[in-house]
Order: structure tokens, then C-alpha cells, then sequence
């Protein structure tokens, strides 16, 4: 039963993701033993004053005033509608929170929040679990670091080792130092 | 003055070849003198993204497209994002581009010079000037090179090429050979058969490795030597032309057709050989050969571009790039290998080993990376001027183009946003291993590394 809650370091507004959000990271120890944390990172909203979603809605407007609407370019239509729907894609599925509950021995569960408060959670058993690692990659136009965990499942059908990166929607920024300040 | 330098080209590892090989033992001589080196190069099938090699060699496998031959489309700005985030994230001061074939070295060089780093270009072919394709190519290349910084090449006969036909000044371009690996290229006489003479030839069975002389000269020199023994080694659209003349001569079990081999088995299918055949039409630089002697072989090649300069004339038996000519050759050395007046495989070893090790190239190409960072950074100005005299005006159009997607990029994804990549610290790597197991560990790459 949870009841102290410690909290034990929440790290400001000095943090910043690759995006150039603010990231608040809140630790939680639910028990007074080290069995049972919970890490939270929160990215500060600045998705209408984003300097992305500025430019699409400049770039939309200014396409929607030089349209003929009684003989529409036909790739312009197209690319107005992707335009529109990337918006629209951005402000409902806009990942607020994402965080991590670790209770050793049980597993690990990921949940993710969006902007309209809906959830989607991830549970991987703790017995799967063989390592943590910080593995780089390339997505999109840009190289991160995020942290990953390495995972076998012996009675899979196909895929018997996998990794399974954490905290995907907020890519946290010189992540090496906040990880050894984190898993000390 | 330790550097943070970029390799970038279109071939590299998994692709075998005198391009990535270069490329990664310079890489690993310069990584062991203390600089940094990063290589760029594209997606091969899975294999994208970051991966690491030996000693901490940061390879970026980017995902991008490929488009004819295991090169990239020539646009000048499709990965420029990725290609400046990248720059700036392994804090990067000087692009060594390889090979006048790679369009995405061209493209890395483009964009670095336009973020005020400094380029460096390696040319490892040599190019005719009177077809459309060498037309085209040349003229490319001209632009690109109108704004190097500096240009390397592997032969005295690659840097006149590479002058006139790309029209760089001659005090811009510096000459230093390719090397072998003499740890790994060893003779061992006692794997060569004694009652047959084996030739051996090694190389991608394309036209302009000469292999219609090739299959003529086996044609040819079969019948009159019955104890001669063809083994060849490495594949290509041309191999029907060697299995067509085994069957129609019946040579089955004279000529041995290996097929594509890995590189570490080209030593072992050297050493069972005597005499190394080269019939290459073109060859700035030949990397076969200098192997082939390294391994105590006798070498017979066809006297084109760089080749002979490559060995000393005791080492090597030159021939015209014609069948009388080659047949001749062969059999002045198989005359010479018969009365035994040739030069024992060892001492052939020990004096590659003496002309050619990687260390010393690092060592030169480092003079050169010297030289180019102390040059002055030119303005945009100058540089559009500097390839408005290449006469290609519409180039100046793509270069403004880059120029403006990187003012828009740094308002769009700051610098101060992009995180910085951790070096790989090879020092502490190795003292931490050596230090953990107690007795004395031997990292493997410095085993095999012999600093003649």
C-alpha cells in the first residue's frame, strides 16, 4: 500500500528533449525498500507555439488562399490534405507523459498519456528482462540516443530476443548523464 | 593537432573492394594515433543505422535509396538534414570523401564546405576522356573539386589524371600510395603443390579487368604446358567467358573457378599459388598485386596506368595489354621459376613490407589534414565565384539551394539542440581489458598490426 510516498529528486526546467520541449523527470519510490520506483517524464505542452506547427499552419493557409477552388491542382489538394491530417495526427495523438513503473520482481510497465488524457501501457514480465542498454539510431533526419531494454522471450513463435526501446515519444537530451544520475 | 575527421563514401563494408579497404585501414591508423574518425556511407540491404567495428569505428549507415551500382542518386540536398545533424553531433572538422564515383561523397562535400568544415578528396580510378560517360563524369567531378580544399591520389599517374581531367591546380593534389596489410599477406611456400606450377588471378570478373585476355590466355598457354594450373579466385558478369573456355579446351581439372571470396580467404588462395596474373585494362592502382608480392608470388601484369609504379621491376614482369604480349610474360616466368632464378618469397615479403605499410600513409595523409586546417575559411562568395569558373552555372543554383536549407535548418533544428555524440575512448578500452584479465590481453587488431 502506498503510504509514504517519497519523493526523492524531480529535475527542472534545465532539461530539454532533442525537440527543444522542457522535460520534467519525477521519480517516485512507492515502498521504503528499492524495490518499487516509478519515473515520469512530462514534456511542458508547447505544441501550438512550436516553431513545427507554426510553419505547417503558415504553409496551409497560404496554400488554401492561392487555391483555385473551381480548378484545383490536384497535387496541391494532395499535399494539403497530408498537411492537414499531419496537424490534426500531432494535436490528437500528442504524447504528454510517458512513464516507467519498475517493480522488481514483478516487471516493468510503460505507459504512455496523450493530450486527451487517453492511455496506452506496455508490461514486460520481469523474468524476460536480460539488460538495459543505450542504443543510438537513425529516425528520420536525426541520430539519438534512447534507452532500450534487452528482452528474450524463449516461447515466442518468431522473435526470441527483441529490444524494446523506452521512452519513445521524448527523446531526452545528453541522456548518458541523466541515466547515471537515474540507475544509481 | 588531433582532428575529428569524416570518411565518407558510397562503398564500404559489407562491400569488398580497394575503396573499403582503403578506407578502413586508414580509419584504423589514424583512430590509433589519437584522431577521430566517423565513415558515412548508405544502407547495404539491413544493415542501417549506427554500427561500430574495430577499435570504436563509428559507422553511419544511412537510409538512403540506392540507385544503380551501390551508389545514391546525385541530388545535391536529399539527406541534407540527416547529413548536418550528423556533422554537427560528432562535432566534425574535416570530410575526407573517396572514390570520383560516390555521389554521396560528393554531396557530404558540398554540404560540409557550405558549415565552414574543411574537405578532403581521395580518387582511386583513373578515367579516359573521350566517351560520354567520361565526358559527363570528368566535367562532375570538376565541379565538385572546384572547392576542395585538397585532393589525395594513389599514383603519380591518377594525379595527372585527376589534374587535367578535373582541371584542379597541381599544387592541390599530394600523391600517397595505398598499402597492403604485410601481417596478413605472409608467404608459405610449403602450401604450393610441387609437380604442378599454379597461377593464381584474383579479381572481379568485369571488362575492364581484362578477363577476354584473360580467357584467351588460358586458352592458349594450356596446351602447351601441361603442368601449368589455373586457380581463380572472385566473380562478376563475366565468368561465363572462363567456364565457356574450360569447357570447350576440356580444362576442368586445370582451371579452377573459385567463385566470390571472402577477404580473409584471399591469403590462403595466394599462398597456394606461384606466380599472381594481372590483365587489367586500367588500374590506377593495383592492391592484387601489391598483395600478390607480399605473398612471395612472382607477378605478371599488363603495364597500364599506375602499375608500374607500383612494384620494383626485379618483382614484376610488365607486359602490352595484348595476348602475345601476356603470353610472353608468362612464360619468361615460368622459365624463371623453372631455373630458379627468382627472388625467394620471403625476401619479396620483406621488401613490400619496406615499401608499403599503413602507418605511413596515415602519416602523410595527416600532413595533409594539417595543412588543410590551417587554411583560411572562404566566404560564400568566393566559392560561389570559385565554381562560376567552372563554367556549369546552374550548379550555383543547387549550391544556393543547400546554402539556404541550412540557414532554414539552423532556425528549424538549432544547434544548441542537437545532442553531442561521446567519443569512443580506445586508450581507456584497452588499459581497462588489459588491466581486468590480469596477465597481458592482446587486443586483436594491434596483434596483427606490424609497425615496419
Amino acid at each position: 500500500m502506498c503510504v509514504k510516498r517519497v519523493r526523492v529528486s524531480k529535475f527542472t526546467s534545465t532539461q530539454q528533449s532533442v525537440d527543444g520541449r522542457e522535460l520534467w523527470l519525477d521519480i517516485v519510490h512507492h515502498d521504503t525498500s528499492n524495490l518499487c520506483f516509478e519515473f515520469t517524464v512530462k514534456g511542458v505542452s508547447v505544441l501550438y507555439t512550436g516553431k513545427e506547427f507554426i510553419l505547417s499552419l503558415i504553409v496551409i493557409v497560404s496554400l488554401l488562399a492561392t487555391l483555385d477552388i473551381y480548378n484545383p491542382n490536384l497535387c496541391v489538394v494532395a499535399f494539403l490534405i497530408f498537411l492537414i491530417g499531419h496537424l490534426v495526427a500531432k494535436v490528437l495523438w500528442n504524447v504528454n507523459s510517458e512513464s516507467l513503473l519498475l517493480v522488481a520482481p514483478v516487471g516493468i510497465q510503460l505507459t504512455a498519456t496523450y493530450h486527451s488524457g487517453h492511455q496506452t501501457s506496455q508490461f514486460i514480465p520481469w523474468h524476460f528482462i536480460i539488460d538495459v542498454v543505450i542504443n543510438e539510431a537513425i529516425t528520420g533526419y536525426r541520430v539519438v540516443y534512447y534507452l532500450a531494454v534487452l528482452v528474450e522471450q524463449p516461447h515466442h513463435a518468431t522473435t526470441k530476443k527483441k529490444l524494446i526501446p523506452l521512452f519513445q515519444q521524448m527523446f531526452l537530451c545528453s541522456i548518458q548523464d541523466h541515466a547515471w544520475h537515474v540507475w544509481k | 593537432m588531433l582532428h575529428r575527421v569524416c570518411m565518407v563514401s558510397d562503398f564500404f563494408y559489407p562491400n569488398m573492394g580497394g575503396v573499403e579497404e582503403h578506407i578502413f585501414n586508414l580509419s584504423q591508423c589514424l583512430i590509433s594515433r589519437g584522431h577521430k574518425v566517423i565513415v558515412l556511407t548508405h544502407s547495404y540491404g539491413e544493415r542501417v543505422g549506427v554500427r561500430y567495428m574495430t577499435n570504436g569505428l563509428k559507422v553511419f549507415y544511412l537510409p538512403v535509396r540506392v540507385f544503380y551500382n551501390q551508389c545514391v542518386l546525385p541530388t545535391m540536398v536529399c539527406s541534407l538534414p540527416l547529413i548536418r545533424y550528423i556533422f554537427i553531433r560528432e562535432r566534425i572538422t574535416i570530410i575526407h570523401g573517396h572514390s570520383a564515383f560516390s555521389a554521396l561523397a560528393h554531396e557530404a562535400m558540398v554540404i560540409g564546405r557550405l558549415m565552414d568544415l574543411k574537405t578532403v578528396f581521395t580518387d582511386h580510378s583513373l578515367f579516359g576522356f573521350a566517351d560520354a560517360s567520361a565526358i559527363i563524369t570528368n566535367k562532375l567531378l570538376e565541379i565538385s573539386l572546384a572547392d576542395c580544399n585538397h585532393c589525395i591520389c594513389v599514383s603519380h599517374t591518377g594525379k595527372e589524371n585527376t589534374v587535367l581531367r578535373a582541371r584542379v591546380h597541381c599544387d592541390r593534389v599530394s600523391v600517397i600510395p595505398n598499402a597492403v596489410d604485410t601481417a596478413a599477406f605472409t608467404p608459405d611456400p610449403s602450401r604450393r603443390s610441387t609437380d604442378t606450377i599454379t597461377v593464381v588471378v584474383i579479381s572481379r570478373l568485369v571488362y575492364r579487368k581484362g578477363v577476354d585476355l584473360m580467357a584467351q590466355v588460358i586458352a592458349e598457354i594450356c596446351p602447351r604446358y601441361p603442368q601449368l594450373q589455373f586457380l581463380i579466385g572472385g566473380d562478376g558478369p563475366k565468368r561465363w567467358l572462363l567456364e565457356e573456355v574450360r569447357e570447350r579446351g576440356g580444362l576442368q581439372d586445370r582451371v579452377t573457378l573459385l567463385g566470390s571470396l571472402e577477404h580473409s580467404q584471399v591469403r590462403g588462395v595466394l599462398t597456394r599459388g606461384h606466380i599472381f596474373l594481372n590483365t587489367s585494362l586500367t588500374e590506377a592502382y593495383c592492391m592484387a598485386i601489391v598483395e600478390a608480392a607480399a605473398c612471395g608470388l612472382q607477378v605478371v601484369s599488363t603495364r597500364v596506368g599506375g602499375i608500374p609504379e607500383v612494384l620494383p621491376s626485379e618483382l614484376i614482369y610488365l607486359t602490352e595489354p595484348n595476348v602475345p604480349s601476356l603470353l610472353l610474360g608468362l612464360e619468361t616466368a615460368l622459365a624463371n621459376l623453372n631455373s630458379g632464378n627468382v627472388v625467394p618469397p620471403w625476401e619479396c615479403h620483406h621488401r613490400v613490407a619496406s615499401l608499403y605499410n599503413w602507418m605511413n600513409v596515415a602519416q602523410r595523409t595527416e600532413t595533409v589534414y594539417h595543412q588543410v586546417a590551417g587554411e583560411k575559411t572562404k566566404t560564400l562568395g568566393s566559392r560561389l565565384r570559385s565554381y562560376m569558373a567552372r563554367g556549369v552555372l546552374p550548379f550555383l543554383l543547387v549550391v544556393t539551394l543547400a546554402h539556404l536549407m541550412l540557414r532554414f535548418l539552423d532556425w528549424m533544428v538549432p544547434r544548441q539542440g542537437i545532442d553531442i555524440a561521446k567519443d569512443y575512448n580506445v586508450t581507456s578500452h584497452i588499459m581497462g581489458s588489459s588491466h581486468s584479465n590480469g596477465d597481458v590481453h592482446c587486443h586483436p587488431y594491434q596483434a596483427r598490426k606490424k609497425l615496419s
